[in-house]
C-alpha cells in the first residue's frame, strides 16, 4: 500500500470535517483501522452525526478514512505535508 | 491537506451557486465509487502522463449516473436511461484518443439498457463501465431489478420477488468483455487498481462494484460497509462449500484481444489511393 | 478523426443516382464524418452507402443495435465534435423520439433521416407523409425544430448538406423529411464546385475567445458556442432543466422558463432565417395548391395543365421546410383566394398549420389524401376540377 506517514512525526496528524459536505454516515469511523476518529455528539445543520477526533495519536496516516469517504468531506493534515498538496500512492501488480 | 484531496477534480460551485455536497444519500456507495474513480484518475494522470481534458465520464440516468451531471470538472455527458453506452459508442468513433468512463447502475446497465450493453461488450470497444450495483432502483425509490436477489420484498414486489438475477460480470464476459471484475465498495484500493487497468486496458473494461443503498436497504452505512467485507469472497474459492451465498469477486477475465477501433483502423489503411467509386 | 480525404468526396458534375445514395454523398460532403444506423426499409440503402463510403473518407461506420442505440450514437459523436448522421423510416423514427428530445435540450447538433412509409404499426413498405407531425411533435416537451422536406434527388444531396448547417448553426438536431418515392428514384444529380457550397460549422467558445474558466456552457449568446470533448473545456452535457453555468440544482420556475423558452425561440424566433419554400404563379391566382416533398412533383404537373388546359388561376407553393411552420411567409405571399387544395400522403396533416395560417385569406381549405402510393397528377386534378368545375 502507500507509503505516505512513514516517518517519525513532530506530532500528531490533524482531522479536518467538511461540516457542510459530511453526512454523518460514519463510514470513516468504520474504516479506520486504529480508531482514531469516532463518532461526535455534535450534528451539523442538516442533522447529521459528524465525526471528530478520537484519539489522533494513533492515527498513522493512512488516509483510509479520506478513501471511503462518499463525500469528500474528510481530510488528514500530517505534520509532514503540512501545506504541501497530497499524493496518495496505490501501486499496482498485486490483487487483493 | 486540510481539504479532500479529491476536490480538485469537482466543481464546488458555479455560478448559479454551490453544487456541493452531492446529491447521493448518506452512506451511498455511489460517492464513493466516484472518489474511487477519481484517484484512478489522479494516479493515470501522474502516472501516465495524461490530461485532464483525456477523460470523459458519460452516464445514463438514475442514481448511479449522478456523478456525472454538473460534478466534474472533466467533459462529461449526462445521458438517457440505459443509453449511456450508445453515446460512449459514438463519441469513441469520433474521437478514439478519449479516455471514456461510463458510470451506470444495475437497472440502467441490465434492465433498459441490456441491449446496448451486450453489444458494447461484444464490440469490445474501448470504453471503461462502471457498474454500481445496489440491486435496486434507487432514485424512484426501490423497485426491484434484474439484479435483486430472489424472495427481496422491494415497492413493486411486495410480496418477495419470483424472479432471479442477473450475475452481471459473467454476462458481461459472456459478451466477449476483454476485462471483467467485480468488487464492492469496502474494497477501494481493488476498485482504483482495477479502474486503472481498464482505462489502460485498450477495450472493453467492464467493473461491477456491489454498492451499498443504505435508504432503501433501511441499514447503517457503516454496518452495509462491515458486512461487505464479511459477505464477498474471492474468485478463487467461490466454489467451496463456504462460500455458498457469498459474493464472488475478483477479476473474471482479461484477454488481449483487437479493439473495435483498431480493427475499422485496418479498413480505412487498407482504402488509401483509391479514386472514391460510389457505385 | 483518422483522416478527411477530400479527393474521395463526390466529385463535382452530373452523376446519375439514387436519392438514398444522393442522401449520403450530401452527408459526406457537409464534413458528416460518423454514421450509425440500423436497417429498415425503405432507408436501408442510405445506410448501406454509408458503410460503403465512410471509410474511405477516413469516417466510421457502425451498425448499431437498435434505432435507439443509432441515435444516442450521433450525440456521442457530435459532443466529441464531429458530425453525425442517421437514417430511418417511421417505426425507427418513433423510436428515436427520446434521444431528439434530449438533443434538442441539450443542443446537440445531429443529423435524422426519415424516409417515410405508410402507417400505423408496420403500415406497408411503400410510400407516406405520415410522420411530418410526429417530426413537430413527436418528441416530449417543449422546444422546437428544424424539419425540411426533399422532393428530387438534388434535393436530397442539397438538403442533406442544408440540414447539417443549420443543425450546427443553431445547435440542433434537424430532421429531413424524405419519403420512400425520394430515396428510391433515380434522377440527375449536379454536384458543384466545392468553393459553391456553403459548409457550416458550430461555433466553439475558442472562435469567441471565451477561456475554459469563464465559460458557461448554456450561456454567452442565444445559440451558445460549443466545445468537443477534450479541449479542455470540462463542458458537462446535461438534459435536466439547467442554468446557464450547467447548474442543475437550485431549481426555481423562472430558471426553467428561461431555460426552456430560450430553447423554443432559439427556433421559433428565427422561422424568417431558416424556412424556405418555393412559390409560383401567385400574382393573380384565386386558388392556390399548397404541397412538399415527393407530392410537389405531382402537384405542379397538376398546377401546370390546370392552368394552361382549363384557365385555371392556381397558384403553385411548395413548402421546403415543414417546421419552423413558415406562417408569416405564407401570409405574406397569399393573397385572398377562394380554394387552398393541400394534396398529402397523409389523410391531412400539414393541412392543419396551413389553415390556421391562412383561414381568413381563403373560403376554405381542401384535403387531398392519398395514402401508400404517390398521388398522380389525375388524382390531383381530379379533385381539382370537382371542386372549381
Amino acid at each position: 500500500m502507500g507509503s505516505v506517514g512513514m516517518t517519525a512525526r513532530m506530532s500528531s496528524p490533524t482531522l479536518h470535517v467538511n461540516v457542510d459536505y459530511c453526512k454523518g454516515c460514519l463510514i470513516c469511523v468504520e474504516a479506520c483501522p486504529k480508531g482514531a476518529i469516532a463518532a461526535s455528539a455534535s450534528i451539523n445543520a442538516k442533522g447529521y452525526t459528524l465525526p471528530e477526533e478520537s484519539d489522533m495519536t494513533r492515527c498513522n496516516g493512512c488516509r483510509l478514512c479520506e478513501l471511503v469517504c462518499p463525500d469528500f468531506a474528510i481530510a488528514v493534515e500530517t505534520d509532514e505535508e503540512r501545506g504541501a498538496p497530497l499524493t496518495y500512492e496505490i501501486r499496482d501488480g498485486h490483487q487483493g | 491537506m486540510n481539504t479532500h484531496p479529491m476536490l480538485k477534480y469537482l466543481k464546488e460551485e458555479g455560478a448559479a451557486g454551490p453544487r456541493l455536497p452531492h446529491i447521493m444519500c448518506p452512506g451511498c456507495g455511489i460517492g464513493q465509487v466516484l472518489n474511487y474513480a477519481l484517484y484512478a484518475v489522479d494516479a493515470l494522470i501522474q502516472e501516465d502522463g495524461l490530461r485532464r481534458e483525456d477523460f470523459v465520464f458519460i452516464s445514463g440516468v438514475g442514481c448511479s449516473s449522478r456523478p456525472a451531471s454538473h460534478y466534474l470538472q472533466f467533459d462529461s455527458g449526462w445521458t438517457l436511461h440505459g443509453r449511456a453506452l450508445a453515446v460512449a459508442t459514438g463519441a469513441v468513433l469520433a474521437n478514439p484518443d478519449l479516455k471514456i468512463i461510463v458510470f451506470t447502475g444495475d437497472g440502467d446497465t441490465a434492465a433498459i439498457g441490456g441491449n446496448h450493453f451486450i453489444h458494447a461488450c461484444r464490440r469490445n470497444l474501448d470504453l471503461t463501465i462502471l457498474c454500481m450495483n445496489n440491486g435496486l432502483y434507487g432514485m424512484t425509490g426501490g423497485q426491484v431489478a434484474p439484479t435483486t436477489p430472489i424472495g427481496r420484498v422491494t415497492t413493486t414486489t411486495p410480496y418477495g420477488n419470483v424472479e432471479e438475477e442477473f450475475d452481471l460480470c459473467r454476462l458481461a464476459q459472456t459478451a466477449g468483455a476483454a476485462y471483467v471484475a467485480r468488487w464492492s465498495t469496502a474494497h477501494p484500493r481493488q476498485v482504483i487498481r482495477t479502474i486503472k487497468k481498464g482505462v489502460r486496458k485498450k477495450g472493453t473494461a467492464f467493473v461491477e462494484i456491489m454498492s451499498p443503498c443504505p435508504v432503501h436497504l433501511k441499514q447503517s452505512p457503516s454496518v452495509m460497509f462491515r458486512d461487505l467485507k464479511t459477505n464477498t469472497v474471492p474468485l478463487k474459492k467461490a466454489d467451496t462449500p463456504e462460500a455458498a451465498g457469498l459474493i464472488p469477486i475478483g477479476e473474471f477475465c482479461d484477454i488481449d484481444k483487437p479493439d473495435w477501433i483498431s480493427r475499422y483502423q485496418g479498413i480505412i489503411d487498407g482504402l488509401g489511393g483509391d479514386d472514391g467509386a460510389y457505385e | 478523426m483518422s483522416g478527411n480525404r477530400t479527393d474521395q468526396l463526390i466529385q463535382p458534375g452530373v452523376h446519375y443516382l439514387q436519392g438514398a445514395q444522393a442522401c449520403a454523398e450530401g452527408a459526406i460532403t457537409a464534413g458528416c464524418r460518423v454514421y450509425a444506423g440500423y436497417p429498415i426499409t425503405p432507408a436501408t440503402e442510405i445506410m448501406e452507402h454509408a458503410a460503403h463510403r465512410m471509410p474511405q473518407v477516413g469516417g466510421r461506420f457502425i451498425q448499431m443495435e437498435d434505432e435507439i442505440g443509432s441515435v444516442c450514437a450521433l450525440l456521442g459523436a457530435s459532443w466529441a465534435g464531429v458530425k453525425a448522421m442517421t437514417a430511418t423510416s417511421s417505426p425507427g423514427f418513433s423510436l428515436m423520439q427520446e434521444a431528439i428530445s434530449f438533443a434538442i435540450m441539450t443542443e446537440t447538433p445531429l443529423v435524422i433521416v426519415d424516409v417515410q412509409r405508410p402507417g400505423p404499426g408496420q403500415g406497408y413498405i411503400s410510400t407516406g407523409q405520415e410522420d411530418v407531425m410526429q417530426a413537430r411533435w413527436g418528441h416530449h416537451g417543449e422546444g422546437s425544430i428544424i424539419a425540411l422536406s426533399p422532393a428530387s434527388v438534388q434535393d436530397m444531396y442539397d438538403f442533406t448538406i442544408q440540414a447539417f448547417n443549420l443543425s450546427e448553426r443553431w445547435r440542433t438536431p434537424v430532421l429531413l423529411m424524405a419519403e420512400e418515392t425520394t430515396a428510391h428514384m433515380r434522377e440527375r444529380l449536379v454536384v458543384p464546385p466545392p468553393a459553391e457550397i456553403q459548409i457550416v460549422g458550430r461555433t466553439r467558445p475558442q472562435d469567441l475567445g471565451i477561456a475554459p474558466e469563464d465559460y458557461l456552457p448554456y450561456g454567452h449568446a442565444e445559440v451558445p458556442p460549443m466545445p468537443a470533448f477534450g479541449e479542455g473545456y470540462a463542458v458537462n452535457h446535461v438534459s435536466l432543466v439547467h442554468h446557464e453555468d450547467g447548474n442543475v440544482t437550485r431549481y426555481n420556475p423562472e430558471v426553467h422558463f428561461e431555460n426552456v423558452s430560450r430553447i423554443h425561440h432559439k427556433i421559433e424566433g428565427h422561422v424568417d432565417e431558416i424556412a424556405r419554400l418555393d412559390a409560383r404563379w401567385l400574382e393573380d391566382c384565386r386558388h392556390v395548391l399548397i404541397c412538399y416533398g415527393a407530392v410537389s412533383r405531382t402537384g405542379v404537373e397538376a398546377v401546370l395543365e390546370a392552368r394552361e388546359q382549363r384557365d385555371i388561376p392556381l397558384g403553385f407553393i411548395r413548402l421546403k421546410t415543414l417546421w419552423p411552420f413558415p406562417e408569416d411567409l405564407l401570409r405574406a405571399l397569399v393573397p385572398e383566394v377562394d380554394t387552398i387544395f393541400v394534396p398529402e400522403m397523409n389523410l391531412g396533416m400539414m393541412k392543419h398549420p396551413i389553415t390556421a395560417a391562412l383561414r381568413d385569406r381563403c373560403r376554405r381549405v381542401v384535403s387531398i389524401p392519398s395514402l401508400g402510393s404517390l398521388h398522380s397528377p389525375e388524382l390531383i386534378l381530379g379533385r381539382i376540377y370537382e371542386e372549381l368545375l
